[in-house]
């Protein structure tokens, strides 16, 4: 039997890019529970897109067996957490399956807004933290300057931070017996009635739902009946097991571990992160608490390319919520694409992991529409709706006020490029409200800017001004007043519902501008002449043209080249698979990518 | 206005000669320098093809050919006694009074009083010539092997010719200029060409001129530019008389290409030589197609070993048909079409026909391409397809062809 005393519980948080994958790496690598040669670099990191994209996406979870100094064994519980604002909720999931968290700073980077906010999440969790400076390998690397930093910006005692290279394996050895001390063991008790929480899900094609959870009480069993006591659902628990690399079977899961549940668990619903599990025969009074529908921000809506494709695509979005359980949707249709899915995002960056993975997991063919945020829209008659999808934007006549969502923007600096910075954010309409100097060279500053405003290339424009250097965080802070008006792209007079976006109203004329003379780029010239027009209401503020084609046909065919022109001509048709006809009209993919990047190279 | 109507000919003969003098750069033709050949080689491959088509024209039930063809490659880079008993053991297979169309393809560099002597006394009645244009340096860049001086000079020898001359004309060349375009079509019609196969370059994988391109050594003319030489291709053919009757393809009335015709009809024709093609309808409504080995070896070896056989079914053979007939100002003919699919092409195009009504004409057996269509055949093409794939179900077994 496992000595609840001998089990650490921890996770690494971090800026992006400061290390935690790498670090987990090592942590794998160290305990010897992986063949070296089977070792793929970021293990943890296991979809192809996190890969190329070197960020974590999904959290995920892997114990590992540790001798410690003292001669007794442990189990350290890894959870990998995700690094991006967008996955803010997956860390709170994450986190509150721990005791303990590795704060991982760069020791050439320093304290960044991640870092800070990361740490009051921790802190808010009663989290012990563990600050470690990383990639001390760095020429650039500032350890005495980190250790200043994390004693001023965090309020933590900088000269006890462990020093490593996740890189290079240097201070790991140190890094694994601070755990073990630092680290409380898991509070709770196997005794009491069962209680244990959901902190992430994935979909296995052969054993359905498998449900990762953090055991906090008593004891889960194959052939346990167990209720998920926020939704309601009763299932019997088949296997259960830990995460080695490969999952890894035991008799049974008890307080203070961390594992995964088989329950023959088929429909996606039944499983909500942060829900908690209990014995349905013995079931706890009180749920965990921190269980919170997840809050999409960004919306947009999904369409198989071929309308034909749709129940193809409805598998394949209920495969990804199973694996992705912040992804939200509904069912929507719309007169240009047919049926789709009107989805919510918890950022830009979550709705293109989303299409990433549609494409290249389930090897779909979609057509994605600009992304909106949900306004809050007070009617004449006194009603309140919310509307983040353009066609049901209501008549502008039955409108009394209108409002959107505002954010507060936490920008850290190095002080260089505050100038710029600021005019950045004021061009998105920001208001700062704060300004601190942390220490002689960065600077702390505070925005509140419309949410709207941050979706389109906000990030990498705060990137490229601060040529990499600034960071940013952002808390969605509530409504305030806005001017709205509804923005609908007509092709070839047609209105079409796809390429409307909801706008502010002082900036339409030039959005609706930019689009038209994006989506002139985008569209190839067809056999007559395209009109491409921007308007609001029935007034158009914007007209672009694409000229009729001239020529496109195969030239000379001859007795001996008929089944080679066919060919070119089947093949011209599986380019045209990847265009939608919107009336008589071919609009490629990326037309509609066209509306949604449509501040890119502003200035 | 519509062309003259013209009775329907076939089956066509064709042989592929597989040699030329030099490889131009943009050639994709299968086609060899004579030079690197082994001796004797060309000889035995004509008679190899002369066999061949004669096994074929069994198999397919063909006891004379109403046309004939002979392409290449360079038919008239042979030496002439090759040519010349190429030449007699087609005649054998011509139809009593001879073939009604008797084409021979010709390059300027090959192309003499003694070759075209030879061709007349055969009975060849049409020479088909390389000319490709008149600009030197467009052509050089695009790679062709004859000079220009050569070029004028075979259209000048042609000028004396009985016969019926067609001109081959590129459009499309790097750095071509419109008003030489025209100057080229009115030297073509002076030489007496009452036909002209007047066609854009294009840059085939796999050849010199592709690389050039990618490399940026060769430009090619701008989507203006072009259009600016096809301008100038209308203005100089409406001057000298000829009519577009197909994509790439200019005549006076009644001088159109029997032999091609047949090909864009679907009917059946016999391919002799490397890499040269047969096609016939099947019973189904569907074609079969022969396609002939391009190595040398093996065409003396077995040609029928090495053939590959395709049975193209009756849904794709009905595309095909859609795609060439609607090459022409002729456009389909309905009633063969019905008879050979078992429905007819306005039952399995409605939307498309319906779509496109504005550039579509009734033509003399069916619809019909206006000139305009010409020029943007492809997604017209693109929308029968799929209009057809969706409508697949709806090609039963036709009542059949010849075999
Ligand atoms: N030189 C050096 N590079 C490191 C070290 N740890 C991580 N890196 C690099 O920093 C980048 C980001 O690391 P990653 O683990 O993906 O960061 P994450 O976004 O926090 O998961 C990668 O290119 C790593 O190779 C280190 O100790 N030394
Ligand atoms: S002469 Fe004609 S067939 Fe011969 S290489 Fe040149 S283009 Fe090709
Ligand atoms: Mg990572």
């Amino acid at each position: 039997m496992r000595d609840p005393n001998h089990i650490r519980n921890f996770c690494i948080i971090a800026h992006i890019d400061h290390g935690k994958s790498t670090l987990a790496d090592r942590f794998i690598q160290m305990a010897h529970i992986v063949d070296d040669r089977k070792f793929q670099n970021q293990m943890l990191d296991n979809m192809d897109i996190e890969r190329e994209r070197g960020i974590t996406i999904k959290s995920q979870a892997v114990s590992i067996p540790y001798t410690a100094s003292d001669g007794i064994n442990y189990t350290l519980n890894l959870v990998d957490t995700p690094g991006h604002v967008d996955f803010s909720y997956e860390v709170s999931r994450a986190i509150s399956s721990c005791e303990g968290a590795i704060l991982l700073i760069d020791a050439s980077q320093g304290v960044e807004a991640q870092t800070l906010s990361n740490m009051y999440m921790a802190l808010e969790h009663d989290l012990e933290i563990l600050p470690v400076i990383n990639k001390i390998d760095m020429p650039a690397a500032d350890v005495p300057g980190v250790r200043d930093q994390i004693s001023h910006d965090l309020g933590l005692d900088g000269d006890e931070a462990l020093a490593v290279s996740a890189k290079l394996g240097t201070g790991l050895p140190e890094l694994f017996e601070a755990l073990v001390r630092r680290f409380p063991p898991p509070r709770g008790s196997a005794e009491k009635p069962a209680r244990a929480l959901i902190f992430d899900s994935r979909y296995d094609p052969f054993r359905g739902v498998l449900v990762h959870i953090r055991v906090v009480d008593g004891r889960i069993r194959p052939g346990d009946r167990i209720l998920l006591m926020n939704t309601g659902a009763v299932h019997e628990v088949e296997e259960v097991g830990f995460f080695r690399i490969e999952l890894s079977k035991t008799e049974e899961l008890a307080a203070g571990d961390v594992g995964y549940v088989v329950a023959g668990i088929k429909t996606v619903s039944d499983v909500r992160v942060g829900d908690t599990i209990t014995n349905a025969d013995v079931p706890a009074e009180e749920p965990l608490p921190g269980f919170r529908e997840v809050k999409p921000v960004v919306f947009s809506s999904i369409y198989p390319m071929d309308t034909n494709d749709y129940d193809e695509l409805k598998i394949a979005m209920e495969k990804l919520k199973l694996n992705d359980a912040s992804l939200i949707y509904d069912k929507d249709n719309s007169v240009a694409l047919g049926f789709g899915f009107r989805c919510g995002f918890l950022g830009l960056l979550h709705l293109e992991v989303v299409q990433e993975r549609l494409e290249r997991e389930f090897d779909q063919s979609i057509i994605m529409t600009a992304p909106s945020v949900r306004y809050k829209i007070l009617l004449k008659n006194g009603q309140e709706i919310f509307v983040d999808n353009p066609s049901e934007y209501p008549d502008p006549g039955r409108i009394e006020t209108a409002e959107e969502p505002f954010i507060k923007a936490q920008i850290i600096t190095p002080v260089a490029y505050v100038g710029n910075l600021i005019s950045l954010c004021v061009q998105k309409r920001g208001v700062q409200t704060s300004f601190t100097h942390l220490d002689e060279k960065r600077v702390e500053m505070i925005f509140e800017m419309p949410l709207a405003e941050v979706l389109f290339d906000f990030y990498d424009k705060l990137k490229s001004t601060s040529r990499g250097y600034a960071s940013f965080d952002y808390d969605v802070i509530g409504y305030r007043p806005s001017e709205l008006v509804k923005l609908d792209i007509l092709i070839n007079g047609k209105p079409v519902d796809a390429l409307s976006q909801l706008v502010f109203k002082p900036g339409a004329y030039e959005r609706a501008r930019k689009v038209c003379e994006r989506l002139q780029g985008a569209i190839s010239r067809q056999q007559f002449k395209i009109a491409i027009q921007g308007a609001i209401g029935g007034t158009i503020i914007a007209r672009e043209t694409v000229n009729p084609l001239r020529k496109d046909v195969l030239a000379k065919c001859y007795g001996g080249d008929i089944t080679r022109k066919r060919k070119l001509l089947e093949k011209q048709k599986e380019g045209k698979k990847r265009m939608k006809s919107v009336g008589d009209v071919d609009l490629p993919q990326e037309a509609f990518l066209a509306v949604l990047r449509t501040n890119e190279d502003e200035q | 206005m519509n062309p003259p109507e013209l009775a329907p000919h076939g089956p066509g003969l064709y042989v592929h000669v597989p040699y030329c003098a030099g490889k131009c750069g943009y050639c994709a033709f299968h086609s060899r320098p004579l030079g690197l050949c082994p001796a004797r080689e060309p000889e035995r491959i004509t008679e190899a093809a002369l066999r061949r088509a004669r096994s074929l024209a069994e198999r397919f039930g063909v006891r004379e050919f109403s046309t004939a063809y002979v392409g290449g490659g360079t038919p008239t880079a042979l030496p002439s006694p090759v040519l010349m008993s190429l030449l007699s053991g087609m005649r054998d297979l011509a139809a009593r009074g001879g073939f009604a169309e008797w084409t021979v393809e010709a390059n300027p560099e090959s192309l003499d009083p003694d070759t075209l002597g030879i061709l007349g006394d055969a009975g060849v009645d049409r020479i088909s010539l390389g000319f490709q244009g008149g600009q030197p340096d467009p052509l050089r860049r695009a790679g062709r092997n004859a000079g220009v001086t050569a070029g004028i000079r075979a259209l000048e020898t042609c000028a004396s010719w009985g016969g019926r001359l067609s001109v081959d004309l590129m459009v499309g060349l790097p750095g071509q200029d419109p008003r030489g375009l025209e100057a080229d079509i009115a030297r073509a019609a002076a030489a007496g060409a009452d036909h002209l196969s007047i066609y854009q370059l294009t840059v085939e994988e796999g050849t010199p001129l592709e690389t050039a391109v990618r490399e940026g050594a060769v430009r090619l003319p701008s989507e203006d530019e072009e259009a600016e030489l096809w301008a100038a291709v209308r203005e100089a053919c409406g001057a000298s008389g000829h009519l577009r009757y197909e994509v790439s393809s200019w005549a006076r009335p009644g001088a159109e290409c029997l032999h091609n015709r047949n090909y864009w009809k679907g009917g059946v024709w016999i391919g002799a030589g490397p890499s040269a093609v047969s096609s016939a309808p099947l019973p189904d409504g569907g074609t079969l197609r022969i396609q002939e080995t391009r190595d040398h070896g093996e065409y003396l070896r077995d040609p029928e070993a090495f053939a590959e056989e395709e049975r193209v079914p009756p849904g794709t053979a009905a595309f095909e048909i859609v795609m060439t007939a609607f090459r022409t100002r002729e456009g389909l003919d309905s009633g063969a079409f019905r008879s050979r699919f078992g429905v007819s092409p306005e039952d399995l195009l409605p939307e498309t026909l319906a779509k496109w009504k504005d550039l579509l004409e009734s033509g003399p057996r069916g619809p019909a391409p206006s000139d305009r269509l010409l020029d943007v055949l492809n997604p017209f093409l693109l929308d029968c397809m799929s209009e057809m794939e969706r409508r697949a179900a709806g090609i039963p077994h036709g009542p059949g062809g010849p075999l």
